[in-house]
């Protein structure tokens, strides 16, 4: 975490003068000074450090030039419940639908199935995910559309139509979690259809490693001689699978989850802007072009966090997951 | 095999694009803007007029420059951190494998918006930016790869010959233990081009307009519905190219590395 610090640090305080964030072309230069000397630009760097850690502690992280002048802190308040709903459906949607599709891999192995899924592992490391989010938009919902089919919204996150018609408490600020909390069902369903396509698009790349891992690792176990004893015991073929073998094989699998989700964070910008989803990718986004620097180095901090917070999370699912690694 | 056919076709292409390319990759015919895909223009046009197939033969040449300095220059410094951390051991090796560990706490894409937003939005501090956030896997792979070299007998023997720790390391461990190096630079190859494309969508590098596959597929966004052949093929030239490299690269490391092959 203090790595952290000290990266956007060096960033925002040594590469570019800090000060540009808080004049402009008009400032008189003898006002510029105060402000220098007042905001302690002119001290040695260690020590100028040492103000940037307290005021980032007291949550002063300046102000974001993109979001009207408001605190950085408080857009991150604003904006971080909807980045999360959407990672954390896009995680859901990787571990429902990748671990078992490696394990129909292992145990089919060389058939259809399993050929279909390392094609699926392979375009899902090569596809430009903000590309596969426009066709997916231009196909879903568009065409489907055009032909009177049922279709899937392409933007935002909720109707305002159907949030009008069924106002929503703001309880936790998750929109899927308030609805169900006050059986807000017709805000519930249109927040679904909202973020399918987001969500599927943003665990896409990671779909196909977690699919790749689970079903190597599977194959691995399930060429050990209690898998053929369990057999020979007569247990039933899926109890074999998913009891004795998934258990011992899932590790490998939680270790490539730290990494997919450093992936799904980064695919956060570009997936939020192309769905127009009101997160914190879609600001930082918006940030870049603006020149926002305080805002983007809030994106960084909040996601390095939350990045080391997950490997911090994987760590002990590991421990759980295998009892022998709390015993080395 | 596909790999290599999609990777030297891309190539060629590339190389040979102004001699391949029906137009420039700035030529504009106003009157035909926003063609779909016909005889006359292979890739439709796009709303200024330029023609698409071109544009993607002169994107590629871009990206690919930008994404081969990249890795080029990443492997490079990486290498050498990480040969020499574990050559000198005790304190430098220390001290570079904390800085990398900082460097792999951030998402790499994050930590290279971060950069170059702080330097200017140009193709150079694009480059720099992605450079910066990829060294630290190499330092790793290369770190472990000269431990493991260093401890064999070949390394005893240089030393007892006469050979000081410079020589030993450049010109006994290096050359055993780069390919890992070379297997991962093709991988990361394909993983850079979409960085490249990725942070140009966002609005890194070039400027709107410029003949760069990730720019074109923002340019095209707002035509989606109405015009998705704008979009698409500087797409799929993206995917294309970087699973190409994908495909070689694993490739290489099934017959540099027997072992992982599964």
């Amino acid at each position: 975490m203090l790595g952290i610090s000290v990266i956007t640090f060096a960033l925002s305080n040594i590469a570019t003068d800090p000060i540009g964030a808080y004049i402009t072309d008009r400032t008189p230069v003898s006002v510029i000074a105060e402000i220098r000397k007042a905001y302690h630009f002119d001290d040695p760097l260690p020590i100028q450090y040492f103000y940037y850690l307290t005021s980032l502690v007291r949550g002063d992280w300046g102000l974001s030039r993109s979001m009207s002048n408001e605190p950085v802190t408080g857009v991150i308040r604003r904006l971080f419940p909807a980045s999360i709903e959407l990672a954390v459906v896009a995680v859901l949607f990787q571990i429902v639908v990748g671990i078992p599709l490696g394990v129909i891999s292992a145990t089919r192995k060389d058939k259809a199935l399993d050929h279909g899924s390392r094609l699926l592992a392979i375009s899902g490391t090569a596809i430009p995910v903000f590309w596969l989010g426009l066709l997916m938009q231009y196909f879903l919902f568009y065409q489907m559309k055009l032909g009177g089919l049922p279709y899937l919204p392409s933007a935002g996150r909720v109707n305002e139509f159907v949030l009008l018609a069924h106002p929503l408490k703001t309880i936790t600020g998750f929109v899927l979690i308030d609805s169900i909390l006050t059986s807000n069902f017709p805000v519930f369903l249109d927040a679904l259809a909202h973020i399918a396509m987001p969500a599927f698009v943003l665990g896409f790349a990671g779909l196909g490693l977690i699919t790749r891992i689970t079903r190597s690792s599977m194959l691995e176990v399930l060429r050990q001689d209690y898998i053929t004893l369990a057999r020979a015991k007569g247990l039933p073929e899926r109890i074999v699978i998913y009891k004795h073998a998934l258990r011992n094989a899932i590790n490998p699998t939680i270790t490539v989850m730290g990494i997919v989700f450093g992936n799904t964070l980064s695919g956060a910008p570009l997936v939020e802007t192309v769905f127009s989803w009101p997160g914190l990718g879609r600001w930082a986004a918006l940030a870049i072009t603006g020149d926002d620097l305080p805002a983007i180095m809030g994106f960084v901090i909040v996601a390095g966090f939350i990045f080391v917070l997950v490997n911090l999370i994987v760590d002990i699912l590991y421990s759980i997951a295998d009892p022998r690694v709390r015993l080395g | 095999m596909f790999g290599i056919i999609l990777v030297v076709t891309i190539l060629i292409v590339t190389t040979f694009a102004p001699l391949i390319a029906p137009y420039g990759p700035e030529t504009r015919v106003w009157e035909e803007k926003l063609e779909p895909p016909s005889a006359h223009h292979y890739f439709g046009t796009d709303n200024d007029g330029g023609d698409i197939f071109s544009r993607v033969l002169y994107g590629y040449r871009l990206d690919l420059s930008i994404s081969l300095t990249v890795v080029i220059l990443a492997a490079g410094i990486g290498t050498i951190f990480g040969a020499v951390a574990a050559f000198l051991g005790s304190k430098s090796d220390e001290l570079i494998m904390r800085i990398t560990d900082v460097f792999l706490a951030i998402p790499s894409l994050i930590l290279a918006m971060a950069i170059g937003a702080v330097m200017g939005r140009t193709p150079v501090n694009l480059a720099i930016a992605l450079t910066i956030t990829r060294w630290p896997s190499y330092t790793r792979l290369m770190r472990g790869q000269v431990l493991v070299e260093k401890q064999k007998l070949y390394v005893d023997a240089a030393r007892a010959s006469g050979g000081g720790p410079l020589r030993i390391l450049f010109k006994h461990v290096l050359p055993n233990s780069i390919y890992p190096v070379v297997v991962n630079g093709t991988l990361d190859l394909g993983a850079v081009i979409l960085s490249v494309a990725a942070l140009s969508f966002l609005g890194f590098g070039v400027e709107p307009g410029a003949a760069e596959l990730g720019r074109m597929v923002a340019d095209g966004a707002q035509f989606i519905f109405t015009y998705p052949w704008v979009v698409t093929f500087p797409g799929l030239a993206i995917l294309l190219a970087s699973l190409g490299l994908n495909l070689v690269g694993d490739g290489l490391r099934d017959i540099l590395d027997p072992r992982l092959r599964r």
